[in-house]
This record gives C-alpha cells, structure tokens and sequence, in this order.
C-alpha cells in the first residue's frame, strides 16, 4: 500500500476545511479573494484553466503511481517483473505534444490579461503613489494628499509610483495588480475598479525591518462621495456643504492636530504656557526682556520658537517653519484672539 | 582490463597520479579542466562586460569623456607588454614539450618581468587619476588637475570644476575591470614563479609538461581580456 | 537451470579482511587532508546535514513566530533575520552542494569504474571551501546578522547595517566551491570513463550530475561576480546597482537571476538523477526512454539559462522581454513533464519493491508534480502579477527545493547509505521518518497556497487575522516535518553504530559502485568491473541466505 499517497488527500481536504473563511461576511471563493477590478476575471479565469488541468494530471500521475506500486509489487515466487518495451516513441510523443499544446494556451491567455492589466489607457484619472519605508501617501491631480487609497468606482485610474528609497511593490490583492516601486524610476499600473468597498493595500517587496506594516486601506466609492472626499482632501477647511471654514475655525482644526499636547486653552500650564486669555499680555523671558503676545511674536515663536522662550518653560517647541500656509497662521491667530485676552 | 596493478607502485611514473591509468589520460584530463576553467573565467568577466555594455548604452556620452582621461600611450605600451609576454609563454610551453630547460627557464622569466612591468605601468595610471581625484562611485571627486588635462585634451577653457561632465559611474567599472584584471596578472605571475621552480628543479619533460601548458593558457586568456579591455576603455571616439 | 556465482577480486568474501576507506587511515588529519572522492563525499553528507538542521531551526522560528498574526516571539528585525537565515543557509550551503557534493563525490567515480575524480585535490579544495564559506555564515550569526532574504536585492543590501559583507563573502567562497565541484565532474565524466562505456551507456544518475556541472560552471562565475560587485557597492559606493548614486536596482536583478535561476537546476537535476537510479532499481527496470530523459537533462540545463526574467515580470523590466521570458519558461516545463511519465512507465511491468529509498522517491513523484504544476501559474505572466511575492510562490518553491529535492536527497542517502558505512539501517523506522516528513511538509505547504493567492506576502512578521487558521495550520506541519527529519537522520546515523552488516548489493542494483566491496576499498577496485549494459538487472539474482543480491554468470556471454 502507499500510505503517504493516502495521508496526502487527508491533508487536502483538511486543509479545504480550515480554508472555508470562518467569517461569514468575508467574501471570494476558496482561492481568491472576492474580484474588484476589471483584470481579476481575466486573470482568474488563466489561474482556473491552469488550476483544473494541473488536477487532472495530478490525479493521472498519483493514480497511475498508486495502480502500478500495488500492482506489479514484488511477490515472492509470483510476480518479478515482466518483459516490456524499454521506450515507445509514438506514446513520449503523446506525452511531449499534449502538454505543449496546453502550455501554448496558458501562456497565450496569461499574456494577454498581462498586457491588459500592463497598458494604461490613455486620459485616466491619475493618482501619484509614494512609497517609502514604511507607508504610501497618495498624491490626487487637484493636490489632495493622503494616505488612504481612495478609488472612484468604474473609472480608469492610473498609479504613478516612485520610491524615496528602497524597492517596493504595490499590490492589491481584490484588483490582481501589482507592480514594483524602483527607487530611480517611475513604474505605472492601472485598474478600473468595477466594486465598491474597502480593501487592502500590501506592499509586497521586502523593504526592511517594518516590511509587514506597510499597508494602506483603499477604498472604492461611488463618483460622488469620491468627488467630495478628494476635494475636501485638497483643502480641509471646508465644511459638510462645502462651504469655507471662517479662521476661527481653521485655527481651531489645526490646534486639535498639532497644538493642543503642550498648550491648553483652559488656562493650566502643560509643557508649554496656555493660550486661554495669552493675547496681547506681555510675556516676560529667561532674561528678564519682555515683549507683547501679538501677531509678529507669534510667528517668530511658531518658526523660531527657541529664540524667546517665556520664563519657566523648557525650550521644548520644535520648529513649524514650511508646516502652514500663510492662511493656516492666520487661522491660529484668530482662533487664539477668539480665546480672550 | 588490461592495466590492473598500477596501484603496487611500480609502471606507474611518479608524475603519473594513482587514479590516471595512462599518461595520455593525465594530460587530456588536466588539459580539458583547463579549458573549462578558462570558460568560467570568461564568463566572470562577462558580468563587468555586461554592466559595461548597461551604462554605456545608457550614458554613451559619459564613455566618450572618460577617454579625454586616459592615456593611449600607457594603455598601448601596456598591450604591447602583454603580447610580448604572451608570446614567451607560448614559447615556454614548447621548451618545456622540447626538454629544453635553459630556454623554459629564460622565457618564463621574460614572461614575469612583461607582467611586473605591466603592473608598474598601470600604477602610474592609476595614481595619476587619484591625483587629479577621479576615484569611483561615490568618492569620485575630479579637482583643478582634472580640469586642466580636460581642458588640455578637448582644447576647451572650462574655468569651473562644476562645468565638468560627471563621470562617476565610467571610473566604477573602470576600476572594477581594471583592477579585476589586474589580480589576474597578479594570480599570473604567483603561477609562473611556481612554474620556475619547478622548471629550475627539472620538473617537466617530454611525457610530462601539463602544467605549463595550463599556466599559458591561463595567460594567454589575461592577454585576451586585456586586448578587449583596451579598445572598450581607452580607444572610444 | 544452475547458476554459476562468479567472485572477482572486488567481492566483499575476498576483500573482507582488507581495510576499506574507512578505516584505511586514521585521525582526523587523515580525514581533513584526504583526497579520497568517498571521504570527502563522507565531509560533505556532514557538513550539509548539519547545515540542514541550522536552516531548519530557523524555519521552525519562522513558522512559530507565525503563529499570532502579531507575532509570538519576536521583533520584525528579528524575524526578518530568522527568514533570511532560513534560506541562505538552505540555499547555499544545503540545497546547492547537498547532492552533488555529498552523493555525487561519494557515488560518481564508483559509477564510472574510476579510483577517482579527475582533480583530487581540487575536489578537497572544493570541501573547504564549502567550509570557509560555512564559517563565513556563522559568523555572520554573530556578526549582527543578515536581514535582505536570501537574494540580497539592492538597494536594500547597501543600506541596511547587518553584516552583508561577510554573507556575500561566504557565498561568493561557496560559488567557487561549486565551480570546482562542477569542474570536476564534467572532466571526470569525458575523462575517467571506461573505454567501452558509452555516453548512453551511463547510469542516468550521471547524466544529471554532468548536466548540473555543467551550469555549475556556467552560470556560478556570474553570481560571483556579482557578490563582488555588491560587496564593494556596499564598502566604496560604486554606484552601478544603488539608486542612490545613478544605478540601476533592476541591473542587479538581471545578474542575481541569471545566476539563481540556472541554480534551480543546479538544484533539481541532481534529484531528478537520483529518483531516476531509485526508479530503475526499485523497479527493476531499465528506465522506460532512457535516451529522452538523458536529453531532457541536457535541455534543462540549456532552457534554465534562458528564463531568469520569470523572476521579474512586475519589476519593471520591458512586457515583450516577459513576453520572451514567458515562452521559455513554458518550454522548459516539457522536459520536465517527459521525466515524470518516463519515471512512471518505469514502474510498467517491473518488480516493484517498496523499501525506504522507494518511499522517498514515489513522495518526490508526488512533489515535483504539485511544484511542477504550480510553476504553471508563475509562468504564465497573467496570473504571475497576481501571485509574485505571496505565499503561492513560497509553496511552490518550498514544494521543489524540499519537496523534490530533500526527499530525493533523503532517498539517495538511504539508498548509498549501506555503501557507504556498510551498515543496514532500521527499514521501520526508515518509513516511518518518509511518513512524517511527507505529512508534515503537506500540512505545511499546501494552506500556504491558499494564503497566497487569498492575499498574504511573503516575508511578512505579522499578518491579518484573516490568515491565521492556515498559518496555525502550517506550523503545525512544520512541527511534524521537523520530526521526520529528525526521525530520517537519526535513524541513518544511529545504524553506524548499531546496523546490521550490509551486503555489498542490498538493493539489486546495476550500476558499478555496487560491485566492489561494502565499504569500498580505498582505490574503489582492485580490477575495473566489466561494462554491463546499463540498468540490465537480469544477471542480478537475490541470495535469501545473505540478503545480497549476487551477480549470476550471464550465459548469452563468453565468461570463461
């Protein structure tokens, strides 16, 4: 008997059980996850073609080996071989020309979902992709940046990638696309996304210590909400009717982003003095000079913050020189001046 | 089987090794091994050939200003060291298939002193390029002499060192080829000095002279990689 | 019908009393200074064993870290060294020298009817090399470790702070170890052939060691020269493969492959040569189309130099250059597929005898089909965008390089085993380490390829949840592959002590090295056997009393 044939189809269809997705809304079949772009039917469907005749000789082959191991074994006095033809050409023939044959389809048809998916079409929406140890960021025509991917549904939308530093390869494994990131040139793919939801994003050359980590959620939406996410990306002070932020509110959004760790606007000091009632007062340094809270300290301080540091705090601030817009800085004067004098 | 008792010693020459049953064998065997490493050398090089090939395809303009920085006149003396010695060793095998050991040992010394000399001659080169600070890759960093011999060479009147084409990338592989090339001379000439002091210690005759053929060989294919090299670096136009 | 037993002078009666290799010589200088072909064969089936269980304690850190999708034991720096390990340690100092090394040095000369391979003394140097090389690894252990996979790929390698240097050193000293082996071969085989063996009279086993040495010689000067090149990117900034300073990551790419793909025929045509003896033998038959899988060994060799840019079809490189990659690619599954008919016809009719050898080769059967078929899915350049860089590829290859290659590798060591040390090991427990190593490499690999397709990179520390029921799975196999293995060795090395005694033929083979003494004496035989017709086991006749299988007068010839 061939017992490790047989410890073999356990193992298959152990390992078919284990497989089944325990999560009842994770969604695809036994080998894919479920198909989100235009290339993975055509990709999928070489993948099925290969996999069923892959199978079929995979049964062939153990099934002849099974057959003969049990029936020409040596048995003493009954059986010890036979006279038999030592070659057959017509029949390596057979064996040769079958599989070209076969071969010559699973190369055709991987060829052509390869140029499909490898042949940007032209005027597509195009998002440069920057990838570095360890993250994406994602550039948008109208300036956008982000570093979630998100994808308006069934449009044609090109990557244009390049690396800061070392290799590294885009794949999303919903689309079946993937391209290597090379640091010194730019690689492009493409995918025309065909259904919404939220997929992952794998960086799939290894690139160093937090190679795993290097993820990025996608997203794919429908025109409109993808209009509305990308514009308020490019300028996020705009409110829900797309209306502008006034600077109070501008200044108030930033001071929740950077600000609000080492300044409270309650009036307790943190690590830095708080802003609650600061406007206009005089502040007094280390050495003994004294200067007035207005719109010029307040820019000196946010680009140069160790040149004048109020007495009784470390000269903890770092820098926020090239970090705002003229019109950011103005929001945090106005949101500090909202805060009482 | 004819020949079944060489391992007893004797019918067995000393020369002759305990596996080989006939002299013929031992010099075909040792012979064909040669051959097959020479191929290996070739294709060791072809890496640099092929990385050469690369960039100058991609940069050729880069190729056709490095040679404003090379010295013809250095690298052809230099080729014809080479032939020279190349044409001794030739000549030392035969003297060592004729039994004629004066003469083997004279020509592998000529064939030494080709190799030493080649060696001198390429140090000159090469400390000049230090000097005037055309090392490789990232510590290629050209001064005033560079300069000067640009301009003297092209007949141009650069003033500013930034105005000079950046050849960073032709010095890598220069260095690298050359200098892979000059640890084969190296290599050469530790195996013809063994060469020597077997050939002094009367070591080959007519039946046994393998390892000078091998040897010459070996040189030989040092030469020929030169004789490429040359062209490639220092004859672009 | 009487049959007439005939002892010539290389039987183990005649010869029992003198000394085999063995013990021709004692102390360990003896050893280290030999240049005995079957010593150094002896060295490298040490040597390449221990090498296998040091790769295999980190594949077994690999596969338990996996065991959380956060990670069980380690920091991503640690695991990412524990996984580069893994594989140049396989790699270079397991997988590449293990046949041709270990079973090639010991086997081939005997094979051939030869006292030795060509260049004795290169064959030495080549050991030691391995060794430095050996070394070069441990101390990279020390040295802050390695942490690039094993294909280094710039410009990663220039960058990262562990000791790349001494890595690349290590396998540019076992390259050349390779290159001498390979030479060695190749002139042994036009060399130190009997006159009357013709080429196609040789035992297949040889026919794909000449092939091997063949790339060996051809294709390992590249890597060579490309470890030097990054070696001194690395340590003077050369700027040819690094980005950084106007070169070009996909140049080195080119260069690696060039050389790794060749390698995976390195790797598999010596197994291939070993299932086609154990085939042969077990079967007792002469290879069904001798002649076509002796010319399918060649066409490998030549077809693997041509497909290294399958390795790059999402890097960049031009889509008719994958497109050219791609056809070639497919091309070279044909030979393949001839070999895994032919080695089943061979079983047609024949005697089969499922002894410990034959386990190990119907397993590879298994194997190389599932890896081969799966290179099916990689080579056609549609699917391969989407299964680059997964799970699917390291299945794939884990099922050739240790499926087909281990096994066959465990398969040759059973079967010259007895030649070797002229002991028997326990056949139980021979079976029961080809059991569990086929289960538990099943149970490891097979959910691997589900995970890739399903969406899980390769070299990852940490993973989505999503995956974790196939990666406990898979580290379950692991355990159970670790113990076969275990199983396998020591069941091999526990028989030097305490084996029965081998007869000087256990298995009924055809080729020459079973015609001399079990061990063989020191200069193989005292009398070059005559030249039979290759894998003709009709002279061959079993001895009950001692388990030999004798060689019986042939009565179609004149043997007065």
């Amino acid at each position: 008997m061939n017992l490790p044939i047989l410890s073999t189809l356990a193992n298959l269809v152990q390992a078919a059980q284990v497989a089944v997705p325990s999560d009842p809304t994770a969604e695809g079949t036994f080998w894919f996850p479920v198909q989100a772009s235009t290339l993975a039917p055509k990709s999928d469907w070489t993948f099925y073609y290969i996999y069923w005749i892959s199978a079929f000789f995979t049964a062939l082959i153990v099934a002849a080996m099974i057959f003969m191991a049990i029936r020409y074994r040596y048995r003493k006095g009954v059986w010890d071989g036979e006279e038999s033809p030592g070659h057959g050409l017509a029949l390596e023939l057979t064996w040769s020309g079958i599989p070209f044959l076969l071969t010559i389809a699973m190369w055709y048809t991987g060829f052509k979902s390869y140029m499909y998916g490898d042949t940007p079409p032209p005027n597509g929406y195009e998002i440069q992709v920057k990838a570095r140890q360890w993250n994406w960021e994602f550039i948008y025509p109208n300036g956008a940046k982000s570093t979630e991917l998100h994808l308006p549904v069934e449009q044609d939308v090109t990557f244009v990638m390049s690396s800061a530093d070392v290799l590294h390869s885009f794949w999303i494994p919903a689309f079946r696309v993937k391209k290597d990131i090379v640091p010194g040139r730019y690689t492009k793919t493409w995918v025309h996304s065909t259904l919404e939801g939220q997929y992952t994003l794998f960086c799939t050359e290894y690139c160093g210590k937090d190679h795993s980590q290097m993820m990025a959620q996608v997203f794919v939406e429908d025109q409109a909400t993808f209009d509305g996410w990308v514009a308020k990306q490019a300028n996020p002070y705009l409110d829900e009717d797309g209306q502008p932020f006034t600077p109070v509110a501008i200044g108030e959004k930033i001071y929740g982003q950077h600000c609000f760790a080492c300044h409270s606007i309650d009036g307790s000091a943190v690590v830095g003095p708080s802003w609650k009632g600061s406007w206009g007062t005089e502040r007094t340094f280390e050495n003994g000079d004294t200067r007035l809270f207005d719109e010029n300290y307040f820019k000196e301080s946010l680009l140069d913050p160790g040149a004048q540091v109020v007495k009784g705090f470390p000269p903890a601030m770092t820098s926020y020189r090239g970090v705002f817009k003229d019109s950011e800085i103005d929001g945090l004067i106005a949101y500090i001046k909202s805060l009482g004098n | 089987m004819s020949s079944s008792t060489h391992d007893d010693g004797h019918d067995h020459p000393e020369w002759l090794a305990h596996h080989f049953e006939t002299p013929e064998q031992q010099f075909e065997a040792g012979k064909f091994g040669m051959w097959v490493f020479l191929v290996t050398e070739v294709l060791f090089f072809s890496g640099l050939f092929c990385a050469y090939t690369y960039y100058r395809g991609n940069h050729p303009d880069m190729f056709l200003d490095a040679h404003f920085f090379l010295s013809t006149k250095m690298g052809a003396i230099n080729t014809a060291v080479l032939i020279l010695s190349s044409f001794t060793m030739a000549t030392a095998v035969r003297n060592a298939q004729m039994e004629n050991r004066v003469w083997l040992i004279r020509n592998l010394v000529i064939t030494i002193a080709c190799a030493i000399g080649f060696l001198v001659v390429k140090a000159f080169e090469y400390s000049h390029k230090f000097h005037m600070g055309l090392k490789w890759g990232t510590f290629y960093n050209p001064n005033e002499h560079a300069l000067e011999a640009y301009n003297e060479a092209t007949g141009r009147h650069l003033t500013d060192l930034s105005q000079l084409p950046d050849l960073h990338q032709f010095f890598s592989i220069y260095y690298c080829m050359t200098g892979l090339h000059g640890v084969h001379v190296v290599l050469g000439i530790v195996a013809i000095s063994l060469l020597l002091r077997r050939a002094i210690r009367g070591d080959f005759n007519r039946y046994y002279f393998t390892a000078v053929d091998g040897v010459g060989l070996y040189w030989h294919l040092v030469d020929l990689i030169w004789i490429f090299l040359f062209p490639l670096m220092y004859l672009i136009h | 019908m009487e049959t007439k037993v005939t002892h010539d002078k290389n039987d183990s009666i005649y010869g029992g009393a003198e000394p085999n290799y063995l013990n021709a010589s004692k102390g360990i200088l003896s050893w280290m200074f030999t240049i005995d072909h079957k010593r150094i064969g002896v060295m490298y089936t040490f040597g390449t064993i221990g090498a296998l269980m040091l790769g295999g304690v980190f594949a077994l850190l690999v596969r338990l870290h996996l065991w959380v999708p956060e990670g069980l034991l380690v920091d991503n720096q640690t695991y990412n060294q524990f996984f580069t390990l893994h594989g140049a340690v396989m790699v270079f100092l397991f997988v590449i020298p293990g046949i041709p090394g270990a079973l090639g040095n010991f086997a081939l000369p005997l094979m051939l009817g030869a006292k030795d391979v060509a260049f004795p003394r290169v064959n030495l140097m080549s050991f030691w090399l391995w060794a430095i090389g050996a070394v070069f690894f441990v101390t990279v252990l020390v040295t802050g470790g390695l942490d690039t996979g094993w294909t280094f790929y710039t410009p990663y390698s220039v960058k990262t702070d562990t000791s790349v240097i001494w890595a690349v050193s290590g396998a540019f000293f076992l390259g050349f170890s390779s290159i001498f082996t390979g030479l060695n071969f190749i002139v042994t085989v036009h060399r130190m052939r009997p006159k009357n063996m013709g080429w196609f009279n040789m035992p297949l086993f040889i026919w794909g060691i000449y092939s091997t040495a063949v790339i060996q010689v051809l294709a390992t000067p590249v890597l060579g020269i490309t470890l030097l090149l990054l070696a001194v990117e690395r340590s003077a900034g050369l700027g040819i493969f690094n980005s950084e300073f106007g070169g070009d990551p996909v140049l080195f790419q080119h260069f690696f492959w060039f050389y790794s793909h060749p390698a995976v025929y390195i790797m598999i045509l010596p197994a291939m040569a070993i299932i086609s003896e154990l085939m042969a033998t077990f079967s007792r038959k002469k290879v069904f189309g001798y002649t076509l899988v002796a010319y399918s060994s060649v066409a490998i060799a030549i077809f693997g130099f041509l497909v290294w840019g399958h390795h790059m079809f999402t890097s960049g490189q031009s889509a008719w250059a994958s497109l050219v990659f791609s056809t070639l690619t497919f091309s070279i599954s044909i030979p393949s597929a001839i070999k895994v008919f032919n080695w089943l016809s061979t079983m047609y009719k024949g005697s089969v005898r499922l002894d410990t050898p034959m386990w190990y080769a119907l397993a590879f059967l298994w194997m190389f089909t599932v890896g081969g078929l799966t290179g099916m899915f990689l080579g056609s350049m549609g699917t391969d965008v989407h299964l680059h860089d997964t799970y699917f590829i390291v299945s794939h290859f884990h099922y050739v390089m240790v499926g087909s290659i281990m096994f066959a590798y465990f398969g040759g060591l059973h079967y010259w085993w007895p030649k070797m040390f002229g002991k028997m090991y326990n056949e139980v427990m021979g079976k029961l380490g080809a059991a569990l190593m086929f289960i538990g490499f099943n149970v490891t690999f097979f959910p691997q390829f589900i995970m890739g397709s399903r969406g899980m990179p390769r070299r990852y520390a940490t993973y989505l949840p999503e995956f974790q029921n196939l990666h406990q799975v898979s580290t379950v196999g692991a355990f159970i592959l670790g113990t076969g293995v275990a199983v396998g060795i020591w069941t091999l090395f526990s028989s030097i002590v305490n084996g029965k005694k081998a007869p000087q033929n256990p298995w009924g083979a055809a080729s020459m090295e079973w015609e001399t003494a079990t061990p063989p004496i020191e200069h193989n035989f005292h009398e070059i056997p005559t030249v039979k017709p290759v894998y003709d086991f009709s002279t061959l006749k079993f001895n009950e009393e001692t388990g030999n299988w004798d060689r019986i007068a042939d009565t179609s010839e004149d043997n007065n």
